[in-house]
């Protein structure tokens, strides 16, 4: 039983937990990737917005270099200067007009290192007085000389390097050189460089930070290394970086699975120069993210899972309990102990049915109180019959005084006494039915007054007088028997002269009036009243006196077993002297009594 | 019927106290709450030794990409061996998980180091060799290895006939006993009589401008010298600058000062080695952590050394090594 209840319990704990699982799952996961995807596409567009805009401030930087360049060549001193047109204290001059021109350009900005224009024997103007050029080198041999040659009329911009073409002095610049034109053909090769100070560059995208590990570079379209943090590492092996894959994509962007994780590049075109400004972001970081999330949303969905479980559980514990308790309670009242009662106070459908069920039990059990207590009354009733029955005694008299009217010889009274004792024997024996017909127990009480009249001669009379109407109508057997007695005893014996009882019958609107009328001594109005509801002793048989009033009694009560209030007897006193005795019984046909068996035979 | 409510709410507590126990160990680095505590215990922090800066931006460097925050502290002056045992002390005493140790004393700091041990602590060395195997790992340049680059390099440059002098630090010295045995050993074919030295500046560039000088007035015709330090280099480098010798005398140094770029730019060095200190911090950084985190690593780790001669000065990967620090005007 206990595990059958369990079952209903668990179905309604299971379903409901799995409902808000699915659902927590599914959503969880969906926020999840969303989240993820959100984060991720975020973090790109951020790193993508950086590095435009590194690639903007870089351009700027480069086209100050250019712009510097195309002021320099459209000043027209240096075309004269470097054709070689003047010579002396005049080309000494425009030497210095060019080179505090060059210096005053410089000086706009403090991230030029160096303007120099530079001629392939050696011959140099620049912005600072004081340089002297490196001698361990020669102008030819230095790569801004020789890229500005290879590209004649073109800026050619180097990538990051250390400046050697001055004594002494090694900064780290990013060179713009290009040739000087509008010099006769036959004029030697000068070429003009713009030094631009590399740490402005480099703190730029070193300032910038993706994530805690993310990384910015700047390779050129060479692949030679503008920048990069790692630079050593790289050189010597012990990192790796994908520039060839930088330089040979057109995308925006690709994943690098690694070592380390997944590496996101985001890459950054400069218009002005062809390097590629690369972002690096390290795509744990946007997991770290991500797992973060995941974490959260795991935490909130196991917390409701959590609820949902507790709250299923009380749930189905309240639909199921009542439901146990009611299964408890009629497993008790099946092994009948219905004295139990329902006690589920749930106010839904399963109290309904409790609360219903518990008027079910309390119907049954008064109807089996009152059939127990009709079974009760029934045996007392035929016990009280019994004892209204012919005693002993009154055979004994009876055969008495057949034997004395035998010895006198009275044959005919005799006669009339033995077939009345034998008529009143068979009435008393026939079938063990409580109710008879009327006609019977008349038949019944014609013949214990015979015998009573032989017994008391002259001084008992009788009369019966009843109508036909009521003689098949049924009645409790021997009424009449114990009235009769208690007429003769207390009415007519103690009379000087005897007495008559009158039995009377008719039907009435109440049913049946049976009547026992007696012309005796007559009774007090307290007598009258005692004889119904006194206690008494029980029955002596044949001391007479107080033992009749018993049967008198007796007839009362078994006529209110059978057919209640207003049924029973009454006593009054009978005009003249004498008592009159009224029995109010109702109607009962021989046919309806059949009909009532036989529902009860069905009902058993 | 209560029990098994109980029982119920107290699994789903279970499930989820194990469930946040279990995503905090499946991302004990991510969370970030489980940082490890490290320190660098340099020999000097002052500002005057651009090597050292350059340790540190390697450092620097690896604690962003294995996601730690060294602390980096020591005395601001190398010979000031006292202050780093007292500072290594207040280090230990800290108990952190691990302590990369550039160690200013070959013997005195291991008594503290293998008491860090003891407690737990993971000690790499860095740079300069400790006189223990207690440390998990040393991470230095192979002077061996250099040595060898240095004596193949003066081999290659001075005929079979000639003499080449080697001009040592000081006697005794780990770097020193280290490298003059790689370069003897790339020396072994050369007539051992043919072989000078080693000799020994003191660390003192004036003292190395002398001992070559003394050396020319016995052995004139010396075509070769191997100096095995900075201010040997530099010595060595100053005395054939003023000699005019630089035709006759072919220098190999080691290190990249300002001054010794410079003769190798205008010829009086022909070649350096020079070591990578961005990678020594960087790796020293990485070993550690490495070994922290329960990896085995190598009881020795070279950082290498290139040889840089001058017409390769200034290409992509030397001119990075030789001058790492990017300055403006």
């Amino acid at each position: 039983m206990q595990r059958r209840s369990t079952r209903i319990q668990t179905t309604i704990t299971l379903a409901f937990a799995a409902l808000v699982i699915i659902t927590a799952v599914v959503l969880a996961g969906l926020s999840l990737s969303f989240t993820h995807d959100a984060v991720e596409s975020t973090s790109i567009d951020y790193t993508g917005q950086l590095i435009s805009q590194v690639t903007t401030n870089i351009d700027s930087y480069i086209r100050h270099m250019t712009n510097i360049a195309s002021v320099v060549l459209a000043n027209g001193q240096v075309q004269e200067y470097f054709a070689g047109r003047t010579t002396g204290t005049e080309r000494e001059d425009l030497g210095r007009s060019i080179e505090s021109f060059l210096n005053a350009i410089a000086r706009t900005r403090n991230d030029i290192s160096l303007i120099l224009i530079g001629r392939e024997d050696g011959v140099a103007l620049s912005n600072r007085p004081d340089l002297n050029l490196n001698p361990a080198v020669s102008i030819t041999d230095l790569p801004f000389f020789v890229d500005a040659i290879n590209s004649p009329g073109e800026a050619a911009i180097s990538s990051s390097h250390v400046q050697n073409i001055a004594a002494g002095d090694y900064r780290w610049v990013i060179s713009l050189s290009r040739t000087v034109d509008g010099l006769p053909a036959d004029s030697r090769r000068t070429v003009l460089l713009v030094d631009l100070t590399f740490s402005v560059i480099n703190d730029l995208v070193n300032s910038i930070s993706l994530g805690s590990r993310g990384y910015l570079f700047v390779v050129d379209e060479t692949g030679s290394i503008v920048y990069h943090p790692r630079q050593e590492l790289i050189y010597s092996g012990i990192e790796t970086e994908f520039i060839d894959r930088v330089l040979a994509t057109d995308d925006d962007s690709f994943a690098v699975e690694g070592e380390r994780g997944t590496r996101v590049y985001t890459i950054g075109r400069s218009e002005q120069t062809d390097w590629r400004i690369v972002g690096v972001n390290y795509s744990s970081e946007l997991v770290q993210n991500r797992t973060l999330t995941q974490r959260y949303y795991t935490i909130s969905s196991l917390i409701l899972v959590l609820f949902a479980i507790v709250i299923s559980v009380l749930i189905s514990h309240r639909v199921s309990q009542p439901i146990l308790r009611l299964r408890e309670s009629m497993k008790q009242v099946e092994r009948g102990e219905f004295d139990r009662t329902v006690a589920v106070s749930a106010s839904n459908e399963v109290g309904a049915l409790a609360h219903d069920y518990n008027i079910m039990i309390a119907k049954i059990r008064e109807l089996m109180r009152r059939n127990e207590e009709e079974h009760a009354l029934k045996r007392k009733s035929e016990l009280l019959a019994l004892q209204n029955q012919i005693t002993p005694h009154f055979l004994y008299n009876t055969l008495d005084s057949i034997i004395w009217m035998a010895e006198g010889k009275q044959y005919q009274n005799v006669v009339t006494t033995v077939s009345a004792l034998a008529r009143l024997l068979r009435l008393s024996i026939s079938k063990g039915d409580e109710l008879i017909s009327v006609h019977d127990e008349i038949e019944h009480i014609k013949s214990y007054l015979t015998i009573q009249k032989v017994r008391y001669r002259d001084r008992l009379d009788f009369s019966i007088d009843v109508s036909e109407g009521v003689l098949r109508l049924r009645i409790p057997k021997v009424i009449l028997q114990p009235l009769v007695e208690n007429a003769i005893y207390h009415g007519i014996k103690n009379t000087d002269h005897g007495g008559r009882v009158t039995i009377h019958g008719e039907a009435t609107e109440a049913g049946i009036l049976l009547s026992v009328i007696d012309d005796g001594v007559g009774m007090e109005a307290d007598q009258m009243q005692r004889i119904l509801t006194d206690e008494m002793n029980e029955r002596q048989p044949g001391r007479g006196g107080q033992g009749t009033r018993v049967g008198v009694r007796n007839v009362h009560e078994r006529i209110r077993l059978y057919f209640g209030a207003p049924y029973g007897l009454t006593f009054s006193p009978r005009d003249g002297g004498g008592t009159i005795v009224r029995i109010q019984l109702p109607s009962i046909t021989g046919e309806a009594l059949e009909a009532v068996r036989e529902a009860e035979e069905i009902a058993l | 019927m209560r029990g098994r409510v109980l029982l119920i709410v107290g699994a789903s507590v279970v499930i989820v106290v194990v469930a946040l126990f279990v995503s905090d160990a499946l991302n004990p680095m991510l969370s970030g709450d489980r940082e490890e505590e490290i320190y660098v215990v340099m020999k000097t922090t002052g500002p005057h030794m651009e090597f050292w800066q350059i340790v540190r931006a390697g450092i620097q460097e690896a604690s962003q990409e294995f996601g730690v925050s060294p602390e980096v502290v020591g005395p601001e002056f190398e010979k000031d061996i006292d202050l780093q045992i007292e500072i290594f002390e207040e280090v230990i005493d800290q108990e952190p998980d691990g302590i990369l140790l550039v160690a200013s004393d070959f013997t005195r700091l291991v008594p503290l180091t293998e008491e860090a041990t003891r407690r737990g602590i993971t000690v790499v060395t860095l740079d300069s060799a400790l006189d223990s195997d207690v440390p998990q790992s040393f991470v230095a340049t192979d002077n061996v290895a250099a040595g060898v680059t240095a004596g193949e390099e003066i081999a290659r440059l001075v005929p079979a006939d000639r003499k080449i002098a080697i001009i040592s630090h000081i006697r005794g010295v780990a770097t020193a006993i280290s490298r003059e045995t790689g370069v003897m050993q790339a020396l072994s074919e050369h007539n051992p009589e043919l072989v000078l030295g080693p000799f020994y500046s003191q660390n003192d560039t004036q003292l190395g401008v002398q001992i070559v000088e003394n050396i020319l007035s016995e052995h004139p015709d010396l075509a070769g010298i191997v100096a095995l330090n900075e201010n040997s280099t530099v010595g060595a480098g100053r005395a054939i600058q003023a000699l005019g010798l630089k035709d006759q005398i072919s220098l190999v140094g080691f290190d990249n000062s300002r001054e010794e770029i410079e003769m190798l730019e205008n010829g009086v060095v022909r070649a350096l080695v020079v070591q990578r200190p961005f990678n020594m911090g960087y790796v020293g950084i990485e070993t550690l952590v490495r070994s922290m985190r329960g990896t085995d690593v190598d009881p020795f780790i070279n950082t290498g050394s290139v040889l840089v001669r001058k017409e390769d000065m200034f290409t992509e990967e030397n001119q990075k090594l030789l001058f790492p620090i990017i300055r403006g005007n």
